[in-house]
């Protein structure tokens, strides 16, 4: 019997996310690449809805696709979830991720053969067959596949991490105390989406007035989509005073309170997003809603009806002391 | 930020809330390069004027504890860090004033004294 250990966890997560997603890719070039000379030029690259044929490019790009899709995104899911699995981390999160990471590498791959295969040996992409048949067919393997890399993975839970006792602030008899942090999401995550967005916002600019694409507002579209998630979730206010526990973004909005009176206990625990919540951000999971935008020590609030709040802050100790102090004081 | 408030006290508000930032900067729970909340933000959670709570920061900012920067705000200076090695010695000094029986009032002024 293997022990379930985190290595394993890791061990197998690597297998799948990474390991599989480049043998996928590997194959799945040589093969194009195989058939390359049998191709026309250009060959169909994008189909619509109809399954016919309606963008072309030269070759290559089909294969820089491959690499890019078949391998580069789950390695990109892979490096991003290889830090917490090598603390050691474990939990049905990462097995879903590295489930997730090979079912999308197989897909792009089979994809990509199947739509060459259909146009091995014509003379113009045009005449190239519905896209309808190589997609069953690959995500029919895509999903064999990924159950195997469900299975392959240990099935194991990360086990729950111990409350820390929180002293309360003692008050002198008329003291009143309060407490306040901010809260926000690590630079290196929120620097490249600040980017993203730029970029979009310059090409959404860029197609309305340099090219004649008619598609007006629409690519303007992304651009706000993603400036209002990075202004309600990558800068929070955490706030205790005799009102409760408050915790809002940047612009007000999400907004989550707890009033001293349904306070029934308050804790601080290591927190971490990917473990305990499946991702960064503002987060949701039975029971609870966590405002994790990074990891470390933070403030857990359990409300009178059950519910829990975390939310990763600086200083969580203070904090949970001062709201302890609060909450007791009032009843 | 932590403050503590108490309304009867004869020390006003402003000073108290400045008393806690020093307190926070020498409990090492605040560092050089640190920002304070707006003033507004403190002195929504507080309850109190938001004049109160920009005083405490003039305040501060005289004694060289935080710079007020344009665009970011009060942010504590090198200051802090000063401060925070202070602590050890005022340890030392408050636990061998207790052992001779001196209260900390009774620390204070000979402080206070000794400084004139």
């Amino acid at each position: 019997m293997t022990q379930l250990t985190p290595q394993l966890s890791r061990r197998r997560f690597v297998l799948v996310a990474v390991w599989l997603p480049l043998v996928a890719t590997l194959v799945s070039l040589v093969w194009q690449i195989a058939l390359l000379p049998t191709l026309p030029d250009p060959v169909a690259i994008h189909w619509g809805a109809s399954g016919q044929p309606n963008g072309f490019a030269p070759a290559w790009v089909n294969l820089v696709m491959t690499v890019a899709i078949g391998f580069g995104l789950p390695a990109v899911l892979a490096a991003t979830t290889l830090r917490p699995l090598r603390r050691g981390e474990q939990g049905v999160t990462f097995r879903f991720l590295g489930v997730v990471a090979s079912w999308l590498s197989v897909l792009i791959n089979a994809l990509m053969v199947g739509t060459t295969i259909g146009q091995s040996g014509l003379d113009d992409a045009r005449d190239a067959p519905t896209i309808l048949v190589p997609l069953i067919v690959a995500a029919l393997l895509a999903t064999a596949i990924c159950v195997l890399a469900w299975f392959i993975q240990p099935a194991v839970n990360m086990p729950a991490r111990a409350d820390q006792q929180v002293q309360p602030v003692k008050l002198a008899p008329g003291e009143q105390a309060a407490w306040m942090r901010e809260t926000s999401m690590p630079r290196i995550f929120v620097i490249p989406m600040v980017i993203l967005t730029l970029v979009l916002l310059v090409a959404a600019v860029w197609a309305l007035v340099a090219t004649d694409l008619g598609a007006g507002l629409a690519f303007f579209v992304a651009p706000v989509v993603l400036v209002a998630a990075l202004l309600t979730s990558t800068v929070f206010y955490v706030r205790v005073n005799t009102e409760g526990f408050t915790v809002r973004s940047l612009v007000g909005w999400p907004r989550f309170h707890v009033a001293l009176r349904d306070v029934a206990g308050v804790e601080t625990r290591a927190i971490y997003p990917m473990g305990d919540f499946g991702g960064w951000g503002v987060r949701w999971r039975p029971n609870a809603w966590g405002v994790v935008l990074r990891e470390g020590t933070g403030i857990v609030v359990t409300r009178t009806n059950g519910k829990q709040l975390m939310v990763t802050v600086d200083d969580a100790e203070t904090g949970a002391a001062v709201l302890a102090a609060l909450a007791a004081k009032r009843a | 930020m932590f403050i503590r408030l108490n309304p009867e006290s004869d020390t006003p508000l402003f000073a108290q809330i400045a008393a806690s930032v020093r307190a926070d900067a020498l409990a090492g729970r605040l560092h050089a390069g640190d920002r304070l909340p707006a003033a507004r933000e403190v002195a929504k959670t507080v309850g109190v004027n938001v004049h109160t709570v920009l005083h405490a920061y003039q305040l501060l900012r005289n004694e060289g504890l935080i710079e007020l920067r344009r665009g970011r705000g009060a942010v504590l200076t090198e200051h802090c860090t000063q401060l925070a090695l202070l602590e050890q010695s005022i340890h030392t000094l408050i636990e061998q004033a207790h052992e001779l029986g001196l209260s900390t009032d009774t620390l204070t002024a000979l402080i206070k004294e000794s400084s004139s």
